[in-house]
């Protein structure tokens, strides 16, 4: 099994299970930007009141796939999550919890369907690929945040982006700053 | 997809950072004609291909291993990056 088709059956194994998700990390960098490797699948889902059935997605995933029947705590993102190995092939999909962050939870009402191989898959939109990476930019300063963020930029252009969203957000995380930097930066590059 | 270079190299007398622009402009026309899904699926097949290309040298490495030891010394690599990478994390996130 390759690394997509294990990031198109846990997603159809969500759908079964009807738990709302997004794609985030690099696989929605990638779709709205510049592809680049990636070694693991963020889901964020909507976490229903009983749990997520892991027996049931342990099930539907197969035996290929093993699942951490623990509801993690990540200290990096601060968030809850679980996580799915499959090993034969060492790629890793993780389930974050959406939480209850007011950008997590607008990004997730925002999150746009993309239909891939005859089936429909949940992605965060490019707006919120920015705001959230400008966002770990500004706690980690992390390159490749940076990178993404421009490779976002530039490829979709300001034109098409909603920038007034993106203002937003980024004046309720105080990354404005870095925001207006990265479009000059970007409109630079497109003028030489 | 065979990449496409449209745009055209500067001479050798022409700086570094013409060259790195060339190169970036290039790479941004490239994106901007892929599809959706062919974006979707680049990311996976890069790392899928860096995994076989890592194996093969692994068995280049060690002639005698089976392929579940292979496999192993991949898994092996991979998480000490993955525990390099939350290590840099974590120190960027201390106060």
């Amino acid at each position: 099994m390759t690394s997509n088709q294990i990031v198109l059956h846990v997603a159809a194994a969500l759908d079964q299970l009807v738990i709302p998700y997004m794609l985030v990390g690099s696989y929605s960098s990638n779709v709205h930007g510049i592809p680049r490797s990636t070694n693991d699948a963020d889901f964020v889902i909507e976490l229903p009141s009983t749990g997520v059935p892991i027996t049931e997605l342990s099930k539907l995933l197969g035996p290929d796939f093993r699942v951490d029947p623990q509801l993690l705590f990540e200290t990096v993102t601060g968030n809850y999550r679980y996580i799915i190995t499959h090993p034969s092939s060492g790629f890793k999909v993780e389930l974050f919890h959406l939480s209850t962050d007011p950008h997590h939870q607008e990004r997730f009402r925002r999150r746009v369907r993309r239909m891939l191989d005859h089936q429909e898959v949940w992605f965060q939109t490019a707006e919120d690929v920015i705001i959230q990476k400008i966002r770990w930019y500004a706690r980690i300063q992390r390159a490749k945040d940076r990178d993404d963020v421009l490779d976002v930029i530039d490829t979709q252009s300001p034109a098409i982006l909603d920038l007034v969203y993106i203002r937003h957000w980024c004046d309720q995380h105080a990354t404005r700053e870095i925001l207006e930097k990265l479009l000059h930066e970007s409109e630079s590059s497109e003028a030489t | 997809m065979q990449p496409h270079y449209n745009t055209p190299m500067p001479s050798a007398n022409d700086d570094i950072p013409a060259l790195a622009a060339s190169i970036r402009r290039d790479r941004v026309e490239r994106a901007r004609r892929m599809t959706f899904a062919q974006k979707f699926y680049a990311g996976g097949d890069l790392f899928d291909a860096a995994c076989e290309v890592t194996k093969a040298g692994i068995r280049h490495q060690h002639p005698d291993f089976t392929e579940s030891q292979v496999l192993a010394e991949l898994r092996r690599r991979l998480a000490l990056q993955e525990s390099r990478e939350l290590r840099n994390l974590t120190q960027r996130l201390a106060p």
